[in-house]
């Protein structure tokens, strides 16, 4: 946020609410991983786009996708996360995941770069 | 006042006069066939309002991204002659959930100095304020007026208000602030919570508020969803700007809240599970107490509802809940007593073909009740959720219509806090009415089928209707008889639990 600032970037702070967090935590099938991606890409591109050619960073990934192990319903989430926000309008996704768990690898596949350190 | 909101209030009326006009049977029950049709009026207005707000239930999100807010909280429990040990408790859940966001503060009305001395020492530890009144005045609205005026000038933009028997999750504020940011948003509500279910009215009156706030809630959201009291988040100008709560109201919270749309403010309310404790009434006594006040206090407010500058659909909204407890009180005796008085008497009421009854009003009548099932489908209701939730409306119809009579004498009640604790007593005098009706309703039963089968003199139309009156009659014995059972009935070990939803936090849970 600093550097935002300093930079003389517009910036805005959004936090996942309660809500989210146990919603995150009540997937049950296919179907609610897809309203789940939807239901946040929604409210993270209205958010966004009041603002010209919005970049938006989250962090931290593993915090907003579903709360399980399960590959085949991370991998759905990211994907349809992604593509969701991206038929929104001009936004540019950055996505800060830390090395927990197998979220950082169902990443990989849907997104353009990599930066790993 | 608005002229279409009061066209609406009248409809009911008139809608019933016109029918009774073209029906009645004899004066000696002309009064009888106008609250017969009201009985059917009301509950249609009903339905079509909880058909309308189901439908905007289902467009229903609580807030998942929001923007933290740097608002200041002053949070309020309050008490009076409360079990300490509960207050206690309930004041660290607060402020484990406040954090540094704000103070909290105990208003204690307490009478009793053991209560007052314990619950001083206690806040005096744990870095609580304490405000003591010996007056009472205004009841829970005056101790949160005085100590809001008493707090004036210290900064805070929010009051939290919680009873004392109902603890915020940790994460509670950080799900409410986020909706402060549209400047027109004068409240947020979280749904309260009944955890401690030891008695079969405690899971009875569980079930009552599913309904309500599962589906009439969330379809009031940003409209017309009303303080529940509780759990409910204040933003103090607004609260100013309407002269804080009125302090004459049983039901202050229902009443700021027409105060606060009237001056077209908007209210949230977020149906997450941020409460993980709460005591519901738990025996027949605690439970008609605590109906009884809030009756009331609902019937007080029409006067305010009316001079209201409300939008027609926020009126229908808060007309609705006038309509309920109309319906739970003075009308329920003259829906119940209108079937044994024909089969018993064998005077009609009103006279319209029983079959052209049976083909409109029966499908209109199990239809509602099928979309109303329906609609409370994927919550824990069900048909025992029905079953239980009737039963209580059955059972405290006599204390709904003294309610009902107090406020069309004019009389004054004083707030009664209901009785909380975990042991439910048996109450034989509070159900001698409805032993008395359910003793009625089987006389009636044998009597109409008595005249079924052995008068050779029965017209075809008198036939149906005499069927009509024995399905109404027999429909209303399982609700007396298992609300007579609920009152005789102390505490079950058997049925009564702790729940705890699935997104209760347990870790909070295990500190007490």
């Amino acid at each position: 946020m600093e550097a935002a600032k300093n930079l003389d970037i517009e910036y805005v702070e959004f936090s996942i609410m309660p809500k989210y967090k146990m919603d995150r935590f009540n997937v049950k099938n296919f179907d609610d991983v897809l309203k789940l991606a939807n239901k946040i890409s929604n409210e993270i591109s209205y958010k966004a786009l009041k603002f010209k050619n919005p970049i938006v960073i989250i962090y931290r990934a593993n915090d907003i996708c579903p709360g399980t192990d399960n590959l085949f319903y991370l991998d759905e989430f990211w994907d349809a996360f992604i593509s969701y926000t991206m038929k929104k309008g001009e936004i540019n996704l950055v996505l800060i995941c830390e090395r927990i768990g197998p979220v950082c690898d169902t990443i990989k596949s849907s997104v353009d770069k990599i930066i790993e350190y | 006042m608005k002229l279409i909101n009061l066209l609406v209030f009248f409809s009911p009326f008139v809608a019933a006069a016109i029918m009774t006009y073209f029906t009645w049977a004899r004066l000696l029950t002309l009064p009888l066939a106008y609250g017969l049709w009201l009985t059917m009026i009301v509950p249609f207005f009903m339905f079509v309002n909880f058909a309308e707000i189901s439908l905007s239930s289902r467009k229903y999100n609580a807030l998942i991204v929001g923007s933290p807010m740097k608002l200041r909280i002053a949070a309020f429990i309050t008490s009076f002659n409360e079990n300490p040990e509960i207050v206690e408790k309930t004041l660290i859940a607060v402020k484990n959930a406040l954090g540094d966001m704000g103070e909290v503060f105990l208003l204690d009305d307490s009478t009793d100095k053991q209560i007052v001395k314990e619950l001083i020492d206690f806040c005096s530890r744990n870095g609580i304020r304490y405000f003591h009144r010996n007056d009472r005045k205004g009841y829970k609205a005056g101790a949160i007026n005085d100590a809001l005026k008493r707090i004036e000038g210290e900064g805070f933009d929010l009051v939290a208000i919680f009873d004392a028997d109902q603890r915020p999750t940790k994460d509670f504020f950080k799900q409410v602030l986020p909706y402060f940011e549209d400047p027109k948003i004068a409240f947020v509500q979280i749904p309260q919570r009944y955890t401690e279910l030891y008695s079969s009215v405690a899971q009875g009156a569980k079930y009552q508020q599913e309904p309500f706030l599962r589906v009439i809630m969330k379809g009031r959201h940003s409209r017309s969803a009303f303080s529940l009291g509780s759990g409910t988040v204040f933003r103090i100008s607004a609260l100013k700007e309407v002269g804080y709560l009125p302090e004459t109201s049983l039901t202050e919270d229902a009443a700021v809240s027409i105060k606060l749309h009237s001056k077209g403010y908007k209210s949230a309310y977020a149906d997450v599970p941020l409460i993980w404790y709460g005591i519901p009434p738990q025996d027949v006594n605690a439970y008609i107490t605590q109906q009884s006040r809030w009756a009331f206090g609902y019937f007080s407010l029409i006067r305010s509802i009316l001079i209201s500058n409300l939008s027609v659909a926020q009126f229908i909204d808060y007309y609705a809940g006038f309509l309920y407890w109309t319906m739970v009180g003075p009308l329920t005796i003259i829906e119940v007593a209108s079937p044994a008085f024909f089969l018993i008497t064998r005077i009609p009421i009103i006279i319209i073909n029983p079959i052209l009854y049976i083909i409109v009003y029966l499908p209109y009548f199990l239809f509602s009740l099928f979309l109303f099932i329906l609609i409370m489908r994927g919550t824990e209701y069900g048909i025992k959720g029905f079953y239980y939730h009737k039963t209580l409306e059955y059972l405290e119809f006599a204390a709904i219509t003294t309610a009902f009579i107090s406020w069309l004498l004019r009389k004054k009640r004083p707030f009664k806090v209901t009785p909380k604790g975990s042991k439910a007593k048996a109450s034989l005098k509070l159900v001698l009415p409805h032993i008395a009706i359910l003793a009625t309703l089987v006389i009636a039963f044998i009597e109409g089928l008595w005249w079924l089968f052995t008068s050779s003199k029965v017209s075809e139309m008198l036939y149906y209707a005499i069927i009509v009156n024995l399905f109404w009659d027999a429909f209303f014995i399982p609700f007396f008889f298992n609300g007579i059972r609920l009152a005789l009935q102390g505490s079950s070990t058997e049925g009564g639990y702790t729940y705890l939803g699935a997104n209760t936090n347990l870790a909070e849970n295990k500190k007490y």
